[in-house]
């Protein structure tokens, strides 16, 4: 082996170290990064399960299904329209949420469940979902349809009878926001009260 | 639906309402001097929109500097046929991996903003609820508001109809 040879043959090997230590650096500044779920601010669901189907009628007329929706975060509440405080508010803040997201609000679905379908006709949920935004999707099943629904995302539901409520009762339910991933998965589940920006900053951190 | 929780058994008490509430009409709690709603400073109010004859709820941020605690006694506006003061008050638990959740609306007789303190009235908490509207609230509006405190003042307001606090 010649002198010249040998030395090509360092440079050749330095190079590919060097090509190698860079490669490793893009990769780890720009390549995919594992999601810091300890960074969220909700009840993150570990591990994280494909999310029950919905198949549930939207406020145009169409089905909606989770599965429709792959590559999108969907939010996702179950409400009612006559509900006093926790549901409007909390379309209120999904507004919040999507202003705060801008352009990447594209990739997000948010979908507000009623849990009172006998009161809430899918003519009724759209009239109050457009108060919101005409974006949202309100879904609709009957009675007997929604509740496989309810009990596989554990959502708790009570008539009460109460004089000031427009319609004679209120319905305590529970009142949380679930997120699923755009791969379907029921990712995170927010109380109500946590801050609009702050779950617009998680949904950065999946999307 | 089988759910492991990373932050198992974490019981949130939602809203501040819960430790407002906690100050509001404890027996045996020392009244200072009736204060006046001249003394409070109110910022960020704002009025849910809503349908003519649907219920909305009218929030607020009100700061009482004064030496005296405030105790809010009645609220009234033409916009509703009555106004009241309310609470939601939420609870939420996991309990073996499922959530469980208690929610509640109180009718409240009176709002205490005590000396040197501020209360916060905001959704899934304290709020003025406006039952039976007279009149659609739509974005962009206002509807005035009459205040009146234990002491015999009042104060009248000017809330805009908005999806959220207004900002800015």
């Amino acid at each position: 082996m010649t002198r010249t040879t040998k030395t090509r043959l360092v440079v050749a090997a330095a190079l590919l170290v060097v090509i190698g230590v860079l490669g490793w650096v893009a990769w780890s500044s720009m390549g995919p990064k594992p999601v810091p779920w300890d960074q969220f601010h909700g009840f993150v669901l570990q591990p994280a399960q494909a999310a029950p189907e919905l198949g549930l009628m939207d406020h145009h007329g169409q089905t909606f299904r989770l599965a429709d929706h792959r590559g999108r975060a969907v939010m996702l509440f179950f409400g009612y329209t006559n509900c006093p405080d926790i549901c409007p508010a909390t379309l209120i803040y999904y507004t919040q949420i999507k202003r705060d997201l801008g352009p990447l609000a594209d990739r997000v679905r948010f979908a507000f469940v009623t849990v009172d379908p006998e009161y809430d006709t899918p003519e009724r949920l759209r009239d109050y979902i457009n108060r919101f935004d005409p974006s949202f999707y309100g879904l609709w099943a009957s009675p007997e349809d929604l509740q496989p629904v309810l009990d596989a995302y554990g959502i708790f539901v009570e008539k009460v009878e109460n004089e000031n409520s427009p319609v004679g009762y209120w319905v305590n339910h529970t009142a949380l926001s679930f997120l699923i991933d755009p791969e379907g998965r029921l990712v995170v589940a927010y109380p109500f009260g946590v801050e609009p920006a702050d779950i617009a900053s998680d949904l950065r951190l999946i999307l | 639906m089988a759910m492991v929780f990373r932050r198992a058994h974490v019981l949130i008490l939602m809203a501040a309402a819960v430790l407002v509430g906690a100050l509001i009409g404890l027996p045996g709690r020392t009244a200072s001097a009736a204060g006046s709603l001249d003394e409070v400073t109110i910022s960020g109010a704002w009025a849910r929109p809503a349908r003519a004859g649907e219920n909305s709820a009218i929030y607020m941020t009100i700061a009482n500097p004064g030496p005296g605690d405030v105790e809010l006694v009645h609220v009234e506006t033409d916009a509703a046929e009555i106004a009241e003061i309310h609470e939601t008050v939420l609870e939420v638990e996991v309990v073996d991996g499922r959530f469980t959740q208690e929610m509640h609306m109180h009718h409240m007789h009176s709002l205490v903003v005590p000396a040197g303190e501020t209360v916060r009235l905001q959704p899934g908490g304290l709020h003025l609820m406006l039952i039976g509207l007279k009149q659609d609230l739509e974005e962009g509006q206002t509807i005035l508001v009459r205040l009146m405190a234990a002491d015999g003042s009042e104060r009248e307001l000017t809330v805009p109809v908005s999806q959220g606090e207004p900002r800015g």
